[in-house]
């Protein structure tokens, strides 16, 4: 069977732990940890702000996903048209199919085959990479 | 009419009308299938099993449930039926501890007011949809074993809410802004 979170307007949220399919349909929301194995599908016009942490089995957006922090957050699959903003902490996943990554300063992100050399089932595309460079020192 | 307990672990139907001042209460396992035009003022009690549902509301007149009397939930459903989507909402008991538990039994039906037990808790279960409109202050968690719940108000409380879709699909739809407290987790499991 299907266990589904369906949202549809700005939430502010503590967790979401999911073995299901988590869908962001409307609004701007903040959730504190992502985590389970389920789908995470973010529309259009959407944005979704993890703040600890964003562990899950997979992403596809075609909004805007913000990485705010976990120091080893791990996303199965990240497909979509969308953009995915690491701005603090680490990511990694299998593979990257994305519009958009932003990776900003003192942020990583791993797709794993960069970890696992010879694991086949890691690709990925990007039509656009930001990488943002380390602040200048101001002592 | 006396208080009258219905105690059965099988399902009992109730056609003829039920009148009088006292109360109604389903205990056992079974469920109970009120379907008359009742008019009993007392409360009705959902301790055990099912009471279902299976006569049109008339306001203030009849009902499968009586006229007027307190909805109070110490471990039975609610369950709706193809003759009536009723919004009870108005009459179920705010005293603390309420397990609220509702069965849509494929119907879809909307709650205009809050539950607001304290220590209370809410189960749905069956397919259909149970919509809650407005602020709820139940304390304690909520739980969608079937169907879908659609919070389009609020849920105060900072207990879990948990999905789970073991036996049967099940989903919650968060249409109302900040329709979950920021401190309750989420779960959805399949």
């Amino acid at each position: 069977m299907n266990a589904a979170i369906v949202v549809n307007a700005n939430q502010n949220l503590a967790s979401i732990t999911s073995a299901g399919t988590t869908s962001f349909n409307g609004g701007t929301s903040t959730v504190g940890s992502f985590g389970g194995t389920g789908a995470l599908v973010v529309a259009s016009g959407v944005t979704v702000s993890a703040t600890n942490a964003l562990n899950h089995g997979s992403i596809n957006s075609a909004g805007i996903v913000n990485v705010n922090g976990g120091a080893s957050n791990v996303v199965g699959t990240i497909d979509g048209t969308g953009v995915l903003n690491v701005n603090a902490g680490s990511l990694s996943s299998t593979h990257y199919r994305h519009g958009t990554m932003a990776i900003a300063s003192g942020a990583t992100a791993t797709i794993a085959d960069s970890m696992n050399p010879g694991n086949t089932s890691a690709t990925g595309y990007l039509n656009s990479l930001s990488l943002m460079p380390t602040a200048p020192s101001t002592s | 009419m006396p208080p009258w307990p219905s105690n059965r672990s099988d399902t009992f139907t109730v056609g003829n009308s039920i009148s009088g001042t006292g109360s109604l209460t389903q205990r056992g396992s079974g469920t109970l299938v009120v379907s008359g035009t009742n008019t009993y003022t007392g409360s009705t009690n959902f301790s055990g099993g099912n009471l279902q549902v299976a006569s049109a509301e008339s306001a203030g007149v009849s009902g499968p449930l009586g006229v007027g009397g307190t909805l109070s939930f110490t471990g039975g459903t609610l369950q709706y039926s193809g003759s009536n989507v009723t919004d009870y909402s108005s009459r179920f008991s705010a005293a603390a501890g309420q397990a609220y538990s509702i069965d849509t039994n494929g119907q879809t039906v909307t709650y205009a007011s809050g539950l607001n037990s304290s220590g209370g808790s809410l189960t749905k279960t069956g397919s259909g949809s149970l919509g809650m409109l407005t602020s709820n202050s139940y304390s304690g968690g909520t739980s969608v074993t079937a169907g879908t719940l659609d919070i389009v108000g609020t849920l105060a409380n900072t207990s879990a809410v948990a999905v789970d879709a073991t036996n049967a699909p099940a989903s919650l739809v968060l249409d109302g802004i900040n329709a979950v407290s920021s401190s309750a987790p989420l779960t959805a499991s399949a």
